[in-house]
């Protein structure tokens, strides 16, 4: 039986690396910009993604992120989307699930803590 | 003859001094004028006179010079005379008769008197008395005249001109009684002609006195108050006193050489050399210049200030730098000059609410912390009273009736303490100023002092509580740069935390896998880079441009192109009219900023509106013109937020159009927003072109790079 699939968007290398070599239990496809979130969301559809808000060009903002978040959910209604943020936790995690994000991930990313959130989201979809 | 000379040179000096301070200030009524030409010409007679004592001649000279000096006194005393009636044409009619008929008489005496000097013997049996009687009745028609003047005058004005109509009266006397004796015994005098000079310089005074009483230059109800100025007679009250002392002076060393036998010429120049000494350091001497001032201050004027200098220089101090003192030593100094207080000390509200020293100038160093409840600070704020401390150590009930006050130690020790001026921002008291005692006003401390002070303490005031909100606005700024720095900053750390924890806890499980342990070097690497990334901007130098040269109409569709890849609607329509304009800048920032207005336009437009890029060339400009027909703002979110910082509509905390200002700004260029709600916005971004910026004009890289090889 194959893995459920989890998009990864990010634009922090480092991140992305050490989130594949951490989370347990899924197909990891990765991004690093709104356009290649969208083309590998189109292609692998995957089951659960989890969204940094602060992608070029606006890395210092959110507005990327909220883009993403748009296209996807205008993609596939049902896809499951965990926002991770590191600013304006308050704002965004109401906005983030406003807008149809499943959950709201506040950073610094501990590996244990968002595989808990991301077995919960899986558990809860299935 | 030496009388003679010194009594017309006297006569001479003031009678010159009296017409140039009637010349000073608003020379704009008749009267005035007058005086001063009579003052003018006594001087230029009682010169000729003293002229003809020292080389002798002149004698047709001077006795023409006579006759006009009368012909001027009488114009002045006519001109006055006339004020005394309702200015009716019958009265000024027969007024120019009386003028012309006078002025005939004098000029008719004037060549009598050159015709007999000459030897003219027509009506020898008159010769020698024609001219005496023309003198006798040209002062008989002056005391005449001072007569009716003097009838005319009012009981109020009477107080400021009576010294006036005293002093020409007493000239006019004094000539009738030279002449009726020069008559009587047929030749003038001499001890009553050299007594002459010195009656005619013992009048100045008089006069200067009616001015000093600020005489009304009219005895009708149209008046004009003369204007004397303070400066003009402090020079020449100083000028007056040495020319005095210089005359003693002068007697003694001659007296000093009469006596002195073989040392008689130096003892005379040794005396005179220490004398003028004395008088340098005397007029240098602020002491003395301030006594003197109180001196005219008193006795001359009825305000012991020129307000309107006063004022100015109390502006002119806070308001200008002068050297590194900064406003609050200028506070303490534009208090101090007017009481000519030689220092002070400035007392400042806190913000824990006690007052404490803050800036001193002239002032021992005194540490002073007050409550703001102490007897002082509530009796300041509350009475707003300028507090003298020798009125409070001779009477202290003057002030304890009104409420309680203590002097605090560090005050009542310091025996030059003498005025405390309270610092009133509208009904707050913000501080006070401590000034040290003046030796020459302490005596002669009055209301006029005390409202002064207290009105220039409250312009002090206002200009510190206005340098205080300028600085707390700076700080308030840079605490505002400081928070926008820390939130970029906590968001950084976080992610590099993020990425090292993960680090540790994937190396529990996979430390022995070689390919992990590639990426966790990969990972800290990247760590390294951020936080190196993230000292360079907490030093303020920031990431360098990556400047290159680029086409703006294919930057422009790129960006369209990524604004719209996920579906987003309005699509943006691009029109370039074909024109290649190149800008040096860094793509990927500028990129950044183009996509932001675009999007910011996508969300403030309907998916049915549109929104349009335009890009031309105008002068040295490349313009990028990105329209909607969206929601648009109102003018007052365009002045107040829209160039803010993290003010966003969407509710995120965006790069927002400051910072595409801020770059547009950077490249020498300006960003324009016209918009109108409910019709659409339009955004106009101008960046300067550079010489190798269209590239219809220059060389292509390539083909540079190929010229270069050809040779």
């Amino acid at each position: 039986m194959s893995k459920p699939k989890l998009l990864i968007v990010d634009d922090d290398e480092g991140i992305r690396t050490q989130l594949k070599w951490g989370i347990k239990g899924f197909d990891i496809i990765t991004a690093d910009s709104r356009q290649t979130a969208i083309d590998q969301f189109e292609e692998h559809h995957p089951q659960l993604v989890t969204l940094d808000l602060g992608l070029p060009p606006d890395v210092e903002g959110t507005s990327e992120g909220f883009l993403i978040l748009t296209a996807i959910l205008e993609c596939d209604p049902t896809a499951t989307v965990v926002v991770v943020s590191g600013s304006e936790v308050k704002v965004n995690s109401v906005k983030a699930i406003e807008q149809g994000a499943f959950d709201f991930y506040a950073k610094p990313i501990q590996i244990e803590s968002l595989q808990k959130v991301l077995n919960k989201a899986f558990s809860l979809i299935k | 003859m030496y009388v003679e000379i010194i009594s017309f040179g006297t006569s001479t000096v003031l009678f010159l001094i009296l017409g140039l301070v009637m010349l000073t200030g608003r020379r704009d009524n008749l009267p005035k004028t007058m005086l001063a030409v009579a003052s003018l010409v006594s001087a230029t007679w009682s010169g000729s006179v003293t002229y003809q004592g020292f080389y002798g001649g002149l004698i047709g000279f001077t006795l023409f010079l006579e006759f006009i000096r009368s012909l001027a006194w009488f114009t002045f005393l006519l001109v006055m005379l006339r004020t005394a009636y309702k200015g009716t044409d019958q009265v000024n009619k027969n007024f120019k008769i009386t003028f012309v008929g006078l002025s005939i008489f004098i000029i008719g005496m004037i060549f009598l008197a050159l015709y007999r000097i000459s030897g003219g013997s027509l009506f020898e049996f008159v010769a020698g008395n024609d001219v005496l009687i023309g003198h006798l009745l040209i002062s008989i028609g002056g005391i005449v005249i001072i007569e009716q003047l003097y009838r005319n005058t009012s009981d109020e004005q009477r107080w400021g001109l009576k010294y006036l109509w005293i002093a020409i009266g007493a000239m006019f006397t004094y000539d009738f009684y030279l002449y009726s004796d020069a008559f009587l015994f047929q030749r003038i005098d001499n001890e009553l002609w050299n007594a002459r000079g010195f009656i005619h310089a013992m009048v100045v005074p008089l006069i200067g006195l009616a001015i000093k009483r600020e005489m009304q230059w009219s005895l009708g109800n149209e008046s004009i108050d003369i204007f004397l100025s303070r400066r003009m007679v402090f020079h020449t009250t100083t000028l007056l006193a040495s020319g005095i002392y210089l005359i003693f002076i002068g007697f003694g060393g001659y007296y000093v050489r009469e006596m002195g036998g073989d040392w008689g010429i130096v003892a005379q120049a040794t005396f005179l050399f220490a004398a003028i000494l004395i008088l340098v350091v005397l007029l240098f001497s602020g002491k003395i210049r301030a006594r003197i001032k109180v001196m005219i201050d008193k006795h001359f004027f009825h305000y012991k200030y020129d307000y309107r200098e006063e004022w100015l220089r109390i502006i002119r101090t806070l308001s200008m730098q002068e050297g590194d003192k900064n406003l609050h030593v200028r506070a303490i100094r534009s208090l101090a000059q007017i009481i000519d207080s030689p220092g002070g000390l400035l007392v400042l509200e806190r913000d824990n609410g006690s007052f404490e020293s803050d800036e001193r100038w002239n002032y021992e160093p005194t540490h002073v912390r007050e409550s703001a409840n102490s007897t002082l600070n509530r009796f300041l704020s509350e009475h707003q009273f300028v507090i003298s401390l020798d009125e409070y150590n001779d009477d202290p009930d003057m002030y304890t009736r009104l409420g309680p006050l203590d002097i605090p130690l560090w005050l009542s020790k310091n025996k030059n303490a003498w005025l405390i001026v309270p610092l009133m921002l509208q009904d707050h008291l913000m501080g006070y100023v401590v000034l040290l005692r003046s030796p020459a006003h302490e005596r002669y401390f009055n209301w006029e002092d005390s409202d002064l002070l207290k009105t220039a303490g409250r312009q002090a005031a206002s200009h510190l509580a206005q340098y205080e909100s300028a600085q707390a606005l700076v700080s308030a700024k840079r605490f505002e740069e400081v928070n926008r720095l820390s939130a970029f900053i906590v968001h950084d750390i976080k992610n590099m935390i993020g990425q090292l924890s993960m680090v540790v806890s994937n190396a529990a499980k996979h430390k022995n896998n070689p390919m992990f342990i590639d990426d966790a070097i990969i990972t800290v690497e990247n760590s390294v880079n951020k936080m190196n990334k993230l000292l360079v901007r907490l030093k303020g130098e920031g990431e360098a441009d990556k400047n290159a040269e680029f086409s703006l109409c294919e930057l422009l569709e790129e960006s369209i192109r990524n604004c719209t890849a996920a579906g987003t609607l309005p699509i943006p329509v691009l029109n370039c009219r074909n024109e290649k304009i190149m800008i040096t800048a860094d793509r990927e920032r500028m990129s950044a900023n183009i996509a932001h207005i675009i999007q910011n336009a996508q969300d403030a437009t309907d998916s049915s509106g549109s929104i349009t890029v335009k890009l031309r060339k105008a002068d040295d400009h490349a313009i990028i013109e990105i329209a909607d027909t969206g929601e648009g703002m109102n003018e007052q979110f365009i002045h107040d937020k829209l160039y803010q910082p993290f003010e966003s509509t969407k509710g995120t905390m965006g790069i927002g159009v400051f910072q595409v200002r801020e770059y547009i700004h950077k490249l020498g260029g300006q960003l324009d927003v016209e918009s109108e709600v409910g019709v659409g916005s339009i955004f106009r971004l101008h960046i300067p072109l550079t010489l190798s910026i269209n590239t219809a004009q220059v060389v292509s890289l390539s083909e540079h790079e190929q010229l270069k090889r050809d040779v």
